[in-house]
């Protein structure tokens, strides 16, 4: 894998597990409105990273794929077939 | 990764209480051909298939799964939620409320706990493939089973949509093993297996 898609990926995985974190919180929390704020803007930096990186590389959500005459979703390897 | 959607993937509206109908349809929640064994058994094989267009079916019917386990669910909830303790008592319920009041538990219709005895991930891509195919057969007559005993049309219409996916995943994975057998010595498909033998040269 390049180091601009692995830098990308992980920056993806960071962005989501926050989102992931900051949506736990708000299911106890739902009037909290420093934590909705800051989940927006990581809605926001999620959205736009995994369009980027689906233009660039792939899809990493199956309803993302742009190529029309192959189905990429089955090209790249599975996340336990990459080894670095 | 996974992430969920706020929504059924076939919608379920039932109205009416029926719990022996309910205790029939746990089967497919928790039971041995259920949606639950469905899905830990096709997410389980992926990883030691070699086929990526097989684990990308394995991968997206394992998904789907969950939904229909989802679904199954609600049907179950649907057809309990306003019991009485006299209906309870009356319909047999009364075996399964005892344990688990009116929540969801994987089971199978004869009260037999959800366990992973009647799945398997052979590591053997054949194997697997019958596997499946005789999965989602073993699904489809559990459902078949389902509408010979229930007609209430807004218990029977989801359950159909159900059955009718087990048809599909049937075929896509019929398609898998044909797809496998092709890259394989027609003279011999079990010559040797992808998932651990070197590929001769």
């Amino acid at each position: 894998m390049n180091k601009d898609k692995h830098n990308l990926l992980v920056y993806i995985t960071q962005v989501s597990f926050s989102l992931n974190d900051v949506v736990l919180f708000l299911d106890t929390h739902p009037c909290d409105t420093d934590a909705l704020a800051y989940y927006q803007e990581l809605r926001k930096a999620r959205e736009e990273a995994l369009k980027e990186y689906s233009m660039k590389y792939g899809p990493l959500l199956n309803d993302q794929v742009d190529d029309s005459c192959y189905w990429e979703w089955v090209k790249d390897p599975w996340p336990w077939q990459v080894y670095r | 990764m996974w992430n969920y959607e706020k929504r059924l993937q076939y919608p379920v509206h039932i109205t009416k209480c029926d719990p022996k109908a309910a205790m029939i349809i746990m089967s497919q929640y928790g039971g041995p051909d259920g949606e639950a064994n469905a899905s830990m058994r096709y997410l389980s094989q992926r990883y030691s298939m070699e086929n990526r267009k097989v684990i990308g079916a394995l991968t997206d019917i394992g998904t789907e799964e969950l939904a229909h386990l989802e679904m199954i669910a609600t049907i179950i909830h649907q057809l309990t939620r306003d019991l009485t303790p006299e209906e309870i008592k009356a319909s047999g319920f009364d075996k399964y409320y005892v344990d688990h009041t009116l929540a969801i538990w994987p089971q199978a219709a004869g009260g037999i706990p959800f366990n992973s005895c009647e799945i398997q991930c052979k590591g053997d891509t054949i194997t697997d493939l019958y596997e499946d195919m005789a999965a989602e057969q073993k699904a489809r007559s559990t459902y078949d089973n389902i509408l010979r005993v229930i007609k209430d049309p807004e218990i029977a219409d989801p359950i159909k949509f159900l059955r009718e996916r087990e048809i599909v995943h049937f075929q896509r994975f019929g398609e898998c093993l044909r797809r496998v057998q092709d890259d394989l010595d027609h003279k011999n498909f079990y010559a040797f297996n992808g998932q651990i033998d070197k590929k001769p040269c």
